[in-house]
């Protein structure tokens, strides 16, 4: 080494190369944006080398196309509509969906798709309890119907032990939003949730705010918690940021753990959490889809004919309405 | 005959700063004030919240109500701000709503690094207070320079560093054994620390490039500790925005790369609790930061790792130049702001580490250096200093520069464009307004160690 003359210059231009890799659309207004509002501190993008993305994300899908791997974020409504609507030819990449929603790929994508879930380090049980629990989770009806959070919180309580849980630290960020994703706002009580949460753990929790979840710097010992019905984002930036700092979620029952899925590679997101790709051997017949049953509605929004095969991802001129008519269409059959 | 007591009515925030330095710093800088000696001081603290702020003005138990009604009967002398949030100006402003200018005292501001974050709200705050009376304390003499560069006059500002809690952070020698032990470090195994954040600007990726050059001075035997938690805050002065995630794949790139033999080196803490971070400290050999951040106003953690007598290198920048010193072991790594960047000097860093290695510090130098680290630093040996600050005579405030007035536009664009360009004037270079700036934060003292 020259010792006089080695210096070594630092220059923070090519991170800002590194993070615009998903380029938004020129007239993209995030300000405007109903969807990614609604959804709220939920949706939010994320750095990775697996390309994670929302397909309603405002992102520009020719820049999209063009990339060698992508990871969908999206639940199980946008998946479907993915599948149904979108022409596989046009999409080069692999593209990786969260593994709770393997039964939702049609056969002309099967060779294309493969799946993921997101693992921590850290897990929690009755065994092995955390000091601390945190619960985030939207309160509506269209994002998660009362009775379906009420059964979330009774998961927990049993997986933790309903005994376990006067000596474990409870906080809930559960926002509510009106629910009027697609229009026809109508009233409902929210109190309902909140009286879930004081029935089914107990009455001593504690409720930040947002900016103080996202600002604390240390999730050690803490159970993360979502409740999320996946119907509109599956994977969503709470998760990720609390895994991050230190965070663990609740053990895997290893009696339901499917044998339809193959560990193939495994990336680290953080020191404490990290995601998981897997094959799907489409052969086996996997005992636990029927277990679906909540989500009949997916499936034949699949099998409803559709005649709007104009690709556009754009949530205001066409996703909403969309929704709108062959979701209903679907529950009412 | 008794003499008049120096009244000092102190507000502190009792929520806990988003910011981990801050959450040391302010309970250490109000446990100085406590210090200050009871003849010569009157001390009296009030509690405030954001939400006090929120509040009904009308109301009889409106808390600035009651801010207000103390200031009045208890008529101190200096109102001393000790906290970065809520902002002074927010708390003054609706102050302003009770008392009239004549019953303002003499108002007293700690400025942390965030100073410039806030050029707005101290802008604000030099408009509505004309004329008053106030004394700004900054913690650094690179960041005195920055002030007084943002300042149309520096009779107001002055200098007491952030104080270091010596119960807190001294040398054990018993830590340093049975950590090294518990890690299975020979005697002769040499430990490289770096604390803090693991953020952009803080250059942990240099570390470790670095690293891999430095294991050929003692192959095998060079260690790498980093403690911190990784955040992606980037460099949004300039527009830079990282999304999240984005800094562990950075540096998981660069381990990536290296030969493992390497890799098992390197050792990744996490976040620590102080007894912890000690301990870790205690049982390194030298510590580094090549942190080049726009708001590096101190170093927390170089402070906390020269209280526990380590060696210490860090990079002539900002706050760090102020902890060099002949009685304990510290250098700088020299700092040029050229038309393309900034340029550190990989050599003296190599020079440094290679003569710590040679010097072999044992625990008979490393108390010495602690002790008299402390004797300056910590609460009970600075609070002196202090003393003399609050004791001087007050200035008239006569505003800020346009410089900062500038810095703020500048940095408001870089905001707005966050995440799609880089701004121009604000991207480190020595050809435009960043260096106008920065060039406070390098001291130019090169090396004081000879």
């Amino acid at each position: 080494m020259n010792k006089n003359k080695e210096t070594r210059v630092v220059s923070w231009g090519y991170d800002l190369i590194r993070n615009i890799f998903l380029n938004h659309r020129e007239d993209y207004d995030f300000q405007e944006d109903l969807y990614r509002n609604y959804l709220s501190p939920f949706m939010k993008d994320i750095f990775g080398t697996h390309t994670p993305v929302y397909i309603f994300g405002g992102q520009e899908i020719k820049l999209i196309v063009e990339k060698n791997m992508l990871t969908f974020r999206d639940g199980l409504l946008p998946l479907t509509i993915f599948f149904k609507e979108a022409n596989v030819d046009q999409f080069a990449p692999i593209i990786a969906i969260h593994k709770d929603y393997h039964f939702i790929v049609p056969d002309e994508w099967k060779k294309k798709v493969i799946y993921y879930d997101i693992n921590s380090k850290r897990k929690y049980s009755k065994n092995s309890l955390p000091k601390k629990i945190l619960i985030t989770g939207m309160m509506n009806s269209a994002l998660s119907e009362p009775r379906e959070f009420e059964k979330s919180l009774e998961n927990l309580a049993q997986k933790v032990g309903v005994n376990n849980l006067e000596k474990i630290e409870i906080s809930c960020f559960c926002p509510s939003k009106r629910n009027d994703l697609w229009g026809g706002w109508e009233e409902e009580n929210v109190l309902r949730y909140s009286q879930a949460i004081f029935q089914k753990l107990k009455l001593d929790i504690k409720v930040p705010e947002w900016k103080h979840i996202i600002q604390e710097s240390d999730y050690t010992d803490t159970l993360y918690y979502e409740i999320n019905n996946g119907f509109f984002i599956k994977d969503s930036f709470p998760l990720h940021h609390i895994l991050a700092k230190g965070a663990g979620l609740l053990a895997d029952d290893e009696s339901l753990t499917s044998s339809q899925f193959k560990i193939k590679n495994e990336i680290a997101l953080s020191l404490y959490h990290s995601i998981r790709f897997y094959d799907c051997d489409y052969s086996t017949n996997d005992p636990f889809e029927t277990q679906v049953e909540d989500l009949e509605y997916f499936k034949q929004i699949s099998a409803i004919e559709s005649k709007n095969k104009k690709l556009n991802f754009r949530w205001e001129e066409w996703y909403a309405s969309y929704i709108k008519k062959y979701y209903s269409a679907a529950i009412e059959k | 005959m008794s003499i008049q007591k120096i009244k000092i009515l102190i507000i502190r925030t009792t929520e806990e700063s988003s910011w981990g330095s801050c959450r040391v710093i302010s309970p250490n800088l109000q446990k100085t004030y406590q210090h200050l000696s009871k003849e010569i001081f009157e001390i009296r603290f009030f509690d405030i919240t954001e939400k006090f702020l929120l509040e009904d003005l009308k109301t009889n138990s409106n808390h600035m109500r009651n801010l207000a009604n103390m200031i009045i009967q208890f008529e101190p002398d200096e109102l001393v701000f000790v906290d970065h949030l809520p902002h002074p100006f927010k708390i003054l402003s609706v102050l302003q709503m009770f008392l009239t200018k004549s019953q303002f005292p003499t108002l007293v501001f700690h400025i942390y690094g965030d100073f410039s974050y806030f050029a707005s709200d101290w802008i604000k705050f030099a408009l509505n207070f004309p004329e008053q009376k106030v004394k700004f304390i900054v913690a650094s003499e690179s960041q005195l320079k920055l002030l007084n560069y943002f300042s149309k006059n520096s009779n107001c500002n002055s200098r007491f560093l952030f104080p270091v809690n010596s119960n807190d952070y001294f040398f054990n020698s018993d830590e340093r054994t049975e950590l090294r032990k518990k890690m299975n470090l020979a005697e002769d195994d040499f430990v490289i620390l770096y604390s803090g954040r693991i953020s952009l600007q803080k250059n942990v990726d240099l570390i470790i490039d670095e690293f891999s050059n430095l294991n050929d001075l003692s192959p095998g035997k060079v260690h790498l500790w980093i403690v911190g938690s990784f955040d992606d805050l980037g460099a949004n002065f300039m527009g830079v925005n990282n999304l999240p995630g984005y800094m562990f794949h950075k540096i998981q790139e660069i381990l990536d790369l290296l030969p493992p033999h390497l890799r098992e080196k390197i050792t990744f803490w996490g976040n620590q609790k102080k007894e912890m971070l000690r301990k870790i400290n205690n049982a390194s050999d030298l510590f580094i930061s090549l942190s080049l951040y726009h708001d590096e106003d101190f170093g927390m953690s170089p402070a906390e790792a020269l209280a526990t007598g380590l060696p210490t290198l860090l990079t002539d920048w900002g706050g760090y130049s102020s902890f060099m010193s002949k009685e304990w072991c510290s250098d700088l790594v020299p700092v040029n702001i050229t038309p393309f960047g900034l340029e550190i000097s990989a050599f003296k860093m190599v020079e440094f580490i290679e003569n710590t290695l040679k010097a072999k510090v044992d625990f008979s130098k490393r108390k010495l250096w602690s002790d008299k680290f402390l004797k300056e630093f910590s609460i009970e040996g600075s609070s002196w200093k202090l003393a003399e600050i609050l004791k001087n005579e007050t200035s008239t405030f006569d505003g800020f520069s346009f410089g900062l007035k500038f810095y703020q536009k500048e940095f408001g664009h870089s905001l707005w464009k966050l995440g799609k360009e880089i701004s121009e004037e604000l991207t480190p270079s020595s050809e435009n307004y960043y260096y106008q700036v920065y060039q406070n934060y390098i001291s130019l003292n090169g090396r004081v160690n000879e």
